[in-house]
């Protein structure tokens, strides 16, 4: 998995991830993800290039998620693809940090 | 005639499991749809013994897994080593209405039930078993 991280207008960070988001891939950048994302500023996650995603993931998400919140902060994603989209469904994660077709509308939820 | 793989029970592992997942999507002509959920069901299975059957005392820990191709269905048979685990005996998961309430934990082997149509565990004395299967279409 890569990560790779840009800062945009108005503070808000954007993370974009590739690859397969799996446990060997939250060993390989868990660490760098958390550090990112958890300052409590508005954070982007852009995982149109994420092909797999296990629930090992998901619970990286949501811990860094909860951490970033605790600090005033809000995490949403964009672009996942469909098969992604339905486990994310199916884990209850749209209620938990919110899923965007595209960059804007989640630039626009983050500075809402 | 099944396909089989035998992996240690160890993380590194994972990695043999989607790789091995991978060749039979594309050797049975698995749907994207199909592919994308025998991987996650069985990562999550995989992962699921690797984090929770860490404590049995054996040396040597293994996994392995067996796939069948019905003319509907996918059926996968996993046995491991591990202390006993019954997935199947676990609460149910009951997705959080807002991140402050939510944790972490709990998603593996909802998805596992949410992704297969049948879903058994036995232990024959010896090793855990379990059986899924779902439609392959």
């Amino acid at each position: 998995m890569f990560l790779k991280k840009e800062l945009v207008e108005g503070g808000v960070t954007l993370i974009v991830l590739t690859g397969r988001f799996d446990l060997q891939a939250v060993v390989e950048v868990g660490d760098e993800f958390t550090a990112q994302v958890t300052d409590g500023s508005g954070v982007v996650i852009d995982v149109r290039g994420v092909n797999f995603m296990a629930s090992v993931a998901i619970r990286l998400l949501i811990t860094t998620a909860k951490q970033n919140a605790a600090k005033g902060g809000k995490m949403v994603m964009y672009g996942a693809d469909p098969l992604i989209m339905e486990s994310l469904s199916v884990s209850g994660i749209a209620k938990l940090i919110p899923l965007f077709e595209d960059y804007p509308a989640a630039v626009a939820a983050v500075n809402h | 005639m099944a396909d089989r793989l035998a992996i240690e029970s160890r993380f590194d592992q994972l990695r043999l499991l989607s790789d091995w997942v991978g060749e039979l999507a594309i050797r049975h002509h698995c749907s994207p749809s199909a592919a994308y959920r025998l991987d996650l069901v069985l990562t999550e299975a995989v992962t699921n013994i690797i984090e929770h059957g860490c404590d049995n005392g054996r040396e040597r820990r293994w996994i392995t897994l067996e796939f069948h191709r019905g003319d509907h269905t996918i059926a996968i048979e996993i046995r491991d080593n591990a202390r006993p685990f019954d997935p199947t005996s676990q609460a149910d998961f009951i997705p959080p209405d807002n991140l402050h309430e939510a944790t972490p934990d709990g998603r593996g082997i909802h998805l596992i039930r949410k992704y297969t149509q049948h879903m058994q565990y036995r232990h024959d004395g010896e090793c855990n078993i379990l059986n899924l299967s779902f439609e392959s279409a």
